[in-house]
């Protein structure tokens, strides 16, 4: 199965967060492809575990009663 | 640099420190350029949380020269590692534990502010049964945006090597023998079976990486077209490389010596004096350091280590060292080191200049050394003769416990079931007279019920 790999456009849609250095510190060196396929990853993964977060939020403000104190959840770690 | 002391050639590829050795301690020099990641390690809290928690070296900055002035913060001398292995020598679940533990310090040190700037397997190692990072100055400060420039290394040196495996075969570990800074991924990917594209770990960590790297391997990218990794994305790439780590499984079964200790023609009796005279021997010698060469699942280390002595337990099958491991985890042992070396052709010295990483030889010898049912596989399996072997145990140790299993033995016949016998040479009489040139024999009992016979033996001196 060959797979055609096109970074760019899932860069473009879903490439959200800001600030990247051009050179990156370190002795090692990340690899081009390498750091671009990361960004994308980390994007999507970024996007799931914001999405945990935002939902577990929701569930419990709706599961919460009426006299209870607004107490935050805990931030999901994954 | 002052006489008497050496360089560390493994650790010339960071330039934040060196490692050194002088007067038989090892020493860390951190240099000037690392001073503020050095600084906040320790203000941060993370040293102490990490030692804590067992999963980093403790160190004690210490008043001694350094190696190179110019560059010279300070010097820190480590906590000894009794033996330092290597990841082709680990079994399955030791280098996924490593890979695990690294990840568990990636967590840690974002709470503090900092992330793992190399993610080497070189930089665990296991201490007291425990997977340990050993590389104080593997830390940086974390800065929001910036992707984890240890990515493509954690994925070469841990998931590409476990996937291979678990998903395909446990040899291909041994891959990492070859490739010193882990797996290649466009290797990984071509090994692997198509079904592992259906796994979303290894389909975007293994088999997208490696296309990724392939496609832009030759392109000119501007930088600016990258966009960064926010926290929330960063911890986000971590916890999908723990859930690929963790799916990750082997199960050893139907090997050749994972069964031994059942299928052997030992009765109770004789596999009970078998035992009772390594435990004397062992008395007789009160080793520190014992390798146990042919360890099997490592019941005769067990045996040491409840003597406190500190046990290499050496094996060539993939099942027995991932079983006697999996024991030493379920006990808590803190004295045996499990771990998989072909005697045959055991790790050489590999990396620059055959300088990095130390063959197993050069990380001996061992002050005393187990050799149980092994004679006869060396000698009737691999054709290496009595001689070649007496050569070879004097240079793995000083005090030799070792079992000769006889030609009438019923296990020795079962390797020559299949082959000629060219073994004219092989008796006990040819045994004792060729470890005899080399080594003085102290003791000889025969075992009772069996037709073999235990030694106990000291190399030679001068």
């Amino acid at each position: 199965m060959k797979i055609r790999f096109h970074a760019k456009r899932f860069l473009t849609v879903f490439g959200a967060a800001r600030g990247m250095t051009a050179v990156f510190t370190g002795y090692i060196g990340p690899g081009t492809g390498s750091l671009i396929i990361q960004v994308v990853l980390a994007s999507l993964l970024g996007a799931a575990v914001a999405t945990r977060v935002y939902w577990s939020k929701i569930k419990h403000f709706f599961s919460r009663k009426p006299d209870e104190p607004g107490i935050e959840p805990e931030e999901e770690n994954e | 640099m002052s006489e008497g002391t050496s360089v560390q050639p493994s650790s010339f590829r960071d330039p934040s420190g060196r490692l050194f050795e002088r007067g038989g301690f090892l020493y860390r020099q951190v240099n000037n350029r690392y001073r503020d990641d050095f600084d906040l390690l320790l203000e941060s809290g993370l040293y102490s949380d990490l030692v804590d928690r067992e999963l980093l070296i403790p160190h004690q900055e210490v008043d001694v020269e350094g190696i190179d002035p110019e560059k010279l913060y300070k010097v820190i001398q480590p906590e000894e590692v009794p033996f330092i292995s290597y990841p082709y020598e680990w079994s399955f679940s030791q280098l996924k534990d490593a890979a695990l533990t690294t990840l568990a310090i990636q967590d840690r040190a974002l709470e503090f502010g900092m992330c793992l700037k190399d993610a080497s397997a070189y930089n665990i190692q296991f201490i007291r049964g425990r997977a340990v990072l050993i590389d104080t100055l593997s830390f940086e400060r974390y800065v929001e945006g910036e992707p984890w420039v240890a990515y493509r290394q954690f994925c070469q040196h841990f998931l590409a090597p476990l996937a291979l495996m678990s998903r395909k075969d446990v040899r291909l570990g041994q891959l990492l023998r070859i490739y010193i800074d882990g797996i290649p991924l466009d290797l990984t990917s071509e090994l692997l079976p198509f079904r592992s594209h259906f796994s979303f770990g290894l389909m975007v960590h293994l088999h997208l990486h490696a296309r990724s790297e392939k496609h832009y391997e030759v392109k000119q990218v501007d930088a600016s077209e990258i966009r960064g990794v926010s926290r929330n994305s960063f911890v986000g790439l971590m916890g999908s490389l723990r859930r690929a780590i963790g799916k990750l499984k082997w199960e050893p079964s139907g090997t050749e010596w994972a069964e031994y200790y059942d299928e052997t023609n030992y009765s109770g009796a004789s596999f009970e004096h078998k035992k009772e005279l390594v435990s004397t021997y062992l008395d007789r010698i009160n080793p520190r350091s014992l390798w146990d060469m042919g360890a099997n699942r490592g019941l005769f280390s067990r045996l040491a280590a409840e003597k406190g002595v500190m046990t290499t337990s050496i094996d060539v099958d993939p099942a027995c060292v991932e079983l006697a491991y999996l024991d030493c985890i379920d006990r808590g042992e803190e004295r045996i080191l499990p771990l998989l070396v072909d005697f045959t052709n055991p790790s050489p010295d590999i990396g620059w200049q055959n300088r990095e990483r130390d063959s197993l030889f050069e990380r001996g010898p061992a002050q005393a050394a187990l050799a149980l049912a092994l004679v006869h596989h060396l000698a009737i399996s691999n054709n290496v003769p009595l001689a070649m072997q007496a050569e070879f145990f004097a240079a793995a140790c000083e005090h030799l416990v070792i079992e000769f299993v006889p030609k009438s033995d019923s296990q020795v016949q079962r390797l020559l079931l299949s082959r000629e016998d060219v073994f004219d040479e092989y008796d006990r009489e040819s045994f004792e007279a060729a470890f005899g040139e080399l080594f003085d024999i102290e003791d000889s009992q025969d075992i009772t019920e069996s037709q073999r016979t235990m030694y106990l033996m000291r190399r030679k001196t001068g």
